[in-house]
């Protein structure tokens, strides 16, 4: 596409955003909330539920639910944010709140009163938190744990799951010793897998990046402790590892479906999918929470917050809905259809995987809340880092000093 | 590219319009059969791009995008691209991915030109159909089937090159340093560029009167001697016009980068398409990213020019 296309676009996109933006006019005496979610998010019979019971306590309106796909979802937002319709309801990746409750896009919901607000999982109501003022209503959560094949782990005549880092290593590279193939991973770990990889900074006692009292960000990644959990990583990579470095989590599943790998780390959710997508594993397949150097690894709590645009037309409806669906009848049916709910109160709700990813979210971290971190994801700092690490192009040293360098350019120049 | 040719589809008009002054009726009718075609010009190009000016000389970041306000900056937008590190490697970058791709784009254009030319009808049906094709194909499809034939642990080509016996290549990852990424960045654009050189070449070569090379032949010229001075003095005109319009197309070149390696690996790969689309869709800074649109746009209206006065000179 030419510079010229992509301004025409740009433009066309901001000047037409009636045409394709959530239409939510009051046409026929029925008013209609437009509720744009997320792919892979709540089942849709859950949704469908949802509305039913919010459509009888309303009369009179009508719920039209979007499903946005991950990739290029910020065109997706930013266009109808910047017009007259735009959604009643936005369900926002955790990470996405920040920018744009700093901006003003979104609603402070702070006032309003939610189940279960006081065991929210912290993560997810910091991800929705600005300035002490309540953007995101926390949706639920995702957490990583490691995914294995029981009988690969019998052919390789390993016990109980393991419970130390070191354990974990050890048990790796017995399972790809225990198969001759030269592509085969015991536990298969991309180098540019940046959410489960980071989580080894925070084991050893490290963080990304602090903010000084001055108000700046600083990366952190070269201090002593974050560069031995890097450390630990890589290790961990060259003993039990033989994904390529250049690669992220993108089709993991199948590396596990297809064979290739005893273990993977993924969410919790994901160990019924590949049951699903590859039937003769569906028994084989069960989950653990990833250990650390001592006790369980922090975990990046990932997850999505529910949003409501500060210029929508009808924010008393859009909060009803947002507290119909994260209130306990509704989360508890998330929990029980394998994603995590939003608060620990639900812990004896859910049972199996999503138990342990419930149990592990108890430790975890969370990317810096600097309004301008989504710059240094989209300027990809972390997976180059981790890609230089993992392929032996740069020594842990140098490539987190340069992370730190870039962490500081890019957060210091933010305007 | 279309304002380019823009005053040269105009000119005929006019004159036609000059000559039929004496009926009244007949003046409006060029203007009316060129008003669709101008008006979607206008709404399709001159608009986005004064816009496009426009949102250069704002701020226009995320909050002022959504709470509709403008704040006017004057020229701090071209300071800050003009004073950033970035700018200037991907400017350098760019122009030097554009040059090697439009000069193996040429190399590798002749080269199925003049085979089309020489080869059997069969062959030939081959060949034209095989570059219609790849022209034919959408490049970010193009982009992506090319990123999975790359691929470390499903692409053919590691499969072909092993298999071949040429390197022990499987696993072998292709986008791991800048250095090979950007061969494969090559590849994709040459390959998505050579049909049109190819064929408008082709296309050429059948404007020449076979005599011209008969007479080189007998007078003893070999095959390349021939090329040289009969040939390409010949489709000069059309190797001017391809290799303004190859220079245009692949320094704006997005897609084949944005679908494969998204600028990097260490940012290595970004050129000034998709430091545009960074810093305007990604980190919603679009009055800086206009600005570097407008630069961009400058450098490439004044390749424009060039190309026109060239023209011009072989019309002569």
């Amino acid at each position: 596409m030419s510079h010229r296309c992509r301004a025409a676009a740009l433009t066309l996109a901001l000047s037409t955003v009636a045409a394709c933006g959530g239409g939510s006019g009051g046409s026929g005496g029925t008013t209609q909330l437009s509720v744009w979610l997320m792919k892979d998010s709540a089942p849709d019979a859950l949704i469908a539920d949802v509305n039913h019971a919010f459509t009888a306590a309303h009369p009179g309106t009508r719920v039209k639910v979007q499903i946005l796909d991950w990739t290029g979802r910020d065109v997706k937002w930013k266009t109808p944010l910047a017009g007259d319709h735009p959604p009643d309801v936005m369900e926002m990746g955790n990470t996405d709140v920040l920018s744009y409750a700093a901006s003003g896009a979104l609603a402070d919901l702070g006032h309003r009163k939610f189940d279960n607000r006081a065991t929210w999982l912290t993560g997810l109501t910091e991800a929705g938190t600005y300035q002490g003022k309540l953007y995101g209503v926390p949706y639920y959560g995702g957490d990583r744990v490691v995914i294995y094949r029981k009988d690969l782990w019998q052919r390789a005549g390993l016990g109980a799951p393991p419970t130390t880092l070191a354990d974990l290593q050890r048990d790796a590279a017995a399972l790809r010793d225990s198969d001759g193939r030269a592509d085969f991973s015991g536990l298969y770990f991309p180098g540019r897998y940046q959410y489960a990889a980071l989580s080894f900074v925070y084991d050893t006692g490290g963080r990304i990046a602090t903010r000084s009292k001055d108000g700046h960000w600083h990366g952190q990644l070269s201090t002593p402790a974050a560069q031995q959990g890097l450390t630990n990583w890589a290790n961990l990579l060259h003993a039990a590892s033989r994904a390529p470095a250049d690669k992220d989590e993108t089709g993991i599943d199948d590396v596990l479906g297809q064979g290739h790998a005893a273990m993977i780390i993924a969410q919790g959710w994901q160990v019924k999918a590949i049951g699903t997508k590859y039937p003769q594993l569906a028994g084989q397949l069960d989950a653990f929470p990833m250990p650390g150097t001592a006790g369980p690894m922090p975990v990046f709590l990932g997850g999505s917050n529910l949003t409501t645009a500060a210029s929508g037309k009808h924010r008393d409806l859009a909060y009803a809905w947002i507290s119909l669906m994260t209130g306990t009848k509704y989360e508890t049916k998330l929990g029980q259809a394998g994603l995590l709910p939003n608060t620990t109160a639900l812990s004896s709700a859910v049972s199996g995987t999503t138990a342990v990813e419930l149990k592990a979210a108890t430790r975890s971290w969370f990317t810096p809340t600097s309004t301008h971190w989504s710059d240094v994801d989209n300027a990809s700092v972390m997976q180059d880092m981790l890609q230089a690490i993992a392929s032996g192009q740069k020594s842990v040293a140098t490539a987190t000093k340069d992370a730190d360098t870039r962490i500081g350019q890019i957060l210091g120049t933010g305007a | 590219v279309t304002a380019v040719l823009e005053p040269t589809a105009a000119r005929p008009a006019t004159r036609r319009a000059a000559g039929n002054r004496r009926r009244p009726h007949g003046r409006a009718l060029p203007y009316l059969l060129l008003a669709p075609c101008a008006a979607g010009v206008l709404g399709t190009l001159v608009w986005p791009v004064a816009t496009m000016v426009v949102l250069s000389f704002q701020r226009e970041n995320l909050a002022d995008l959504v709470t509709r306000s403008t704040t006017w900056v004057g020229m701090a937008n071209y300071r800050h691209t003009l004073a950033d590190r970035m700018f200037w490697t991907v400017l350098p970058r760019t122009l030097g991915f554009a040059a090697a791709c439009v000069a193996l784009t040429l190399l590798a254009g002749t080269g199925c030109a003049l085979l089309l030319y020489h080869a059997s009808r069969p062959a030939r049906l081959a060949l034209s159909s095989a570059l219609v094709l790849a022209w034919a194909t959408p490049v970010f499809i193009g982009a992506v089937v090319w990123k999975w034939m790359f691929d470390s642990e499903f692409g053919v080509m590691n499969y072909l090159f092993t298999r071949a016996g040429a390197c022990e290549c499987r696993h072998h990852s292709w986008f791991l340093t800048p250095t090979s990424a950007f061969t494969v960045l090559v590849i994709i654009v040459v390959w998505g560029a050579v049909p049109f050189v190819a064929l408008s070449l082709y296309g050429g070569l059948l404007t020449i009167p076979p005599e011209l090379w008969e007479a080189a032949r007998v007078d003893g010229g070999s095959a390349w001697r021939v090329f040289w001075r009969v040939t390409f003095p010949l489709l000069r005109p059309i190797y001017v016009i391809l290799a303004v319009l190859s220079v245009v197309w692949d320094t704006k070149v997005f897609p084949q980068v944005w679908f494969t390696t998204r600028g990097g690996p260490y940012q290595g790969t970004v050129m000034l398409g998709v430091y545009i689309y960074n810093q305007g869709i990604n980190d919603s800074r679009f009055g800086n990213a206009s600005a570097i649109a407008v630069l961009m746009t400058l450098m490439l209206v004044g390749l424009s020019w060039f190309y026109l006065r060239v023209l011009r000179e072989e019309s002569r």
